[in-house]
């Protein structure tokens, strides 16, 4: 029983660190401004199906969240990204 | 004056010539309406991300420029009536991205002066290849 709990908690641990550990990759490598040209990057922040992912799962803040979003969709006006992938 | 980037998507089937001419049209309406031209970047044929006018694939062309807003209509009105382009983006820039910009304009024009020596044996070979004469009004059609 004992083992088990020691097992929980550190497994509970593991978990809290790791959302502790979400931070903004735009503030961390302090980017000028979001390319749209630039499909590598954009390519980290969507679903395989071409969703934009939430903030709240990659840990950009609102404000690079909004020039993501900006960008992401100039990419899909001039067919760099898919407006959705099968 | 404005900084804006453009972007352009020319019928991939079209050939060297046709892209040629295409460049310098979209060149031209920009420097007629009081634009200036600061960087041409051909990005060559791609495949697109999704199928636009039942086409796989297209010509990308990036163009950037610094002109008045009056230049953006006259550019548009352009590609409206030409065939070859099906797709184009014009975006007006940002305060960092002028920035950027400037700056890596500056960086390539010390990079272009340093390889001048080099590139000049491939501008002369390449010249050959262009043929003054037949370039009518294609484009336009
Ligand atoms: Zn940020």
């Amino acid at each position: 029983m004992a083992q088990m709990k020691t097992t929980m908690q550190t497994d509970n641990m593991k978990f809290k660190r790791f959302t502790r550990k979400k931070f903004c990759r735009f503030c961390a490598d302090k980017t000028d401004f979001i390319d749209y040209k630039d499909v590598k990057t954009l390519k980290g922040y969507i679903t395989e199906r071409g969703k934009v992912l939430p903030s709240r799962m990659t840990g950009t803040c609102a404000k690079h969240q909004r020039e993501l979003t900006t960008a992401i969709k100039r990419a899909r006006n001039i067919a760099i990204l898919s407006f959705m992938e099968k | 004056m404005n900084y804006y980037e453009n972007i352009v998507i020319l019928n991939a089937a079209l050939d060297d010539e046709g892209v040629d001419i295409a460049e310098r049209k979209i060149t031209e309406t920009i420097e007629k309406s009081a634009g200036q031209m600061l960087n041409v970047e051909r990005w060559g044929r791609r495949k697109l991300a999704y199928i636009i006018n039942k086409q796989e694939k297209g010509y990308y062309i990036l163009f950037v420029f610094k002109a008045p807003s009056g230049t953006i209509k006259s550019l548009e009105n352009f590609f409206k009536v030409n065939d070859n382009i099906f797709k184009f983006m014009v975006i007006k820039l940002g305060k960092k991205e002028i920035k950027a910009l400037e700056k890596s304009l500056e960086t390539s024009k010390s990079a272009s002066a340093a390889s001048k020596v080099e590139s000049e044996n491939v501008v002369s070979e390449s010249a050959e290849e262009i043929v003054p004469e037949n370039t009518p009004k294609e484009v336009n059609s």
